[in-house]
């Protein structure tokens, strides 16, 4: 029996950076799938059960921290880790995103991709 | 206003002031004595009154006295009580003067300290009003520095993450596990970060620039010709419009237009709204035109792209704001363009910007500027 592939979502806006921890993700072995907007990552989170959540913040149309709040109000997908994955660096989003449930906030510029991926490896690490 | 300035000439103090409560002065409607320009009382109040009232009174009983005693009035008598009465009379009405006068600027010199502490209270009042809105227009104003580095910080971190990311994967060798395709692809997306970076950098600092620069006005000394600039801007963006299969017209004038002003700015200007009008235009044209108006010059850049929906066509000159349908074609705008073009043509005196857009029929910009002849 082969291992289960650890799914990791990213509800994210920008093709480029779907592109670059996309591969990086897949290159690592992981399911890799991603929404475009808030509304099509809460339906990606409904339907494919991922492992993880990696949200964004400024998000087109939505703000990840509404994004957030709808995936922990919803039975189907509230136990699933939530990282917040973005570049706003702002105090009252910070705590907004741990009082709401985040299990880390992590400023995309301060890490290189292999830091994303041993950090979701360590969340995710008791699914296997 | 005449009737005004009577009734201040009438004031009590001053020399033709009738005081109206004195039933005598009223009467008269001149001054008995000098003293009655400072004087408000009643008639039966007045001092003066009062003492020839009690003189009569004295004189009269001084005269009933002497009669009694000595069953006759002699002249020596009658000498003596009407001196005693001259006399005092004289002392009497000098001092009536003075309390009169020294009641009037007693009460004279209250009123204008009550009228200075009334004042004082208002221009206090005043001041911390002035004060409070100072701190409040400060408070804004950190506000937005805040917000504007917390976007600014984001937008610049985007790009430097993507750019970042490549390059640690490109170190760690992640990308021979790639096809030739993939790593291609890899490669572009981060040249084309890089690039956006310095876009966003650009855009940041101008628009510092047009912030700082405030009310400041922007140095205007340069002779610029518009239809030189147009030209060699639309010249610059024809490969952009190339790539992207785009008709760039240009119905090049032939004449040249002069006007005064900062030729980095128009030219900033300009280059925004053409960098725009190709990048949010997938399909047909981006037409720029230039005519003369009497003592104007009208530039106008039409495209057929996405056009800005109805609700952001307010909203697109402010800071950091974009339409919609642009964050949904490009994320990593700085959203400063249209900002930094309109503070441009603001900060140019006379000059004018117009915009018209329809969603998914394109967007027209009309910039109008005075020409130099025609200032002097």
């Amino acid at each position: 029996m082969s291992i289960r592939r650890i799914k990791v979502l990213m509800i994210e806006d920008d093709q480029d950076q779907i592109q670059l921890y996309g591969t990086k993700f897949r290159l690592e072995g992981y399911d890799f799938i991603f929404g475009n907007d808030g509304n099509d990552g809460l339906k990606l989170a409904k339907e494919q059960n991922p492992d993880i959540v990696l949200l964004d913040i400024m998000l087109y149309e939505e703000d990840g921290i509404e994004v957030l709040k709808k995936i922990k109000q919803d039975q189907k997908t509230k136990n699933i880790p939530v990282i917040i994955f973005s570049n706003l660096d702002k105090k009252e989003i910070v705590d907004k995103a741990f009082t709401l449930g985040a299990v880390d906030y992590i400023i995309k510029s301060k890490i290189v991709p292999s830091e994303i991926v041993e950090k979701v490896a360590e969340i995710t690490k008791n699914k296997i | 206003m005449s009737n005004e300035k009577q009734n201040e000439k009438k004031e009590i103090g001053k020399d033709c002031y009738i005081n109206r409560n004195c039933w005598l002065v009223n009467n008269l409607n001149s001054l008995p004595y000098k003293r009655c320009q400072y004087c408000e009382l009643k008639f039966r109040k007045c001092l003066f009154l009062q003492y020839q009232v009690i003189s009569i009174v004295l004189l009269s009983f001084s005269f009933i006295l002497f009669y009694i005693i000595d069953r006759s009035i002699s002249v020596s008598a009658i000498i003596i009580i009407f001196t005693l009465v001259i006399v005092y009379g004289y002392f009497f009405n000098n001092s009536t003067e003075k309390i009169i006068k020294s009641n009037f600027f007693e009460k004279k010199a209250k009123k204008s300290l009550k009228e200075l502490s009334d004042n004082l209270e208002e221009r206090v009042k005043e001041q911390t009003k002035d004060i409070q809105k100072k701190a409040n227009r400060m408070m804004r104003l950190l506000k937005m520095r805040s917000e504007f580095l917390d976007i600014a910080s984001h937008q610049l971190r985007t790009p430097t993450s993507v750019i970042k990311g490549t390059l640690a994967m490109l170190k760690e060798g992640d990308l021979e596990n790639m096809s030739l395709a993939e790593r291609a692809k890899f490669i572009d997306g981060m040249y084309k970060k890089s690039i956006k970076l310095e876009e966003i950098i650009n855009n940041i600092l101008m628009a510092s620039e047009m912030d700082t620069d405030g009310d400041k006005a922007m140095a205007l000394n340069d002779r610029i010709d518009l239809t030189e600039l147009a030209d060699k801007i639309i010249a610059q963006h024809s490969l952009d419009a190339q790539n992207k299969k785009l008709h760039l017209v240009w119905q090049k004038p032939d004449e040249p237009m002069i006007l005064q002003g900062s030729l980095r700015y128009i030219e900033e200007a300009i280059n925004n709204l053409l960098d725009n009008a190709i990048k949010y235009t997938n399909k047909g044209s981006v037409t720029t035109t230039l005519v003369k108006n009497k003592r104007k010059a009208l530039l106008t850049i039409q495209d057929t792209g996405i056009g800005i929906p109805k609700e952001d066509q307010n909203k697109v000159f402010k800071k950091f704001i974009r339409a919609k349908n642009a964050r949904n074609a490009y994320t990593d705008g700085s959203g400063l363009g249209l900002f930094i073009v309109k503070e441009i043509i603001y900060k140019h005196p006379g000059a004018k910007i117009r915009m018209e857009s329809k969603e998914n029929k394109g967007t027209k910009f009309n910039l109008e500027f005075i020409l130099l002849d025609n200032i002097k």
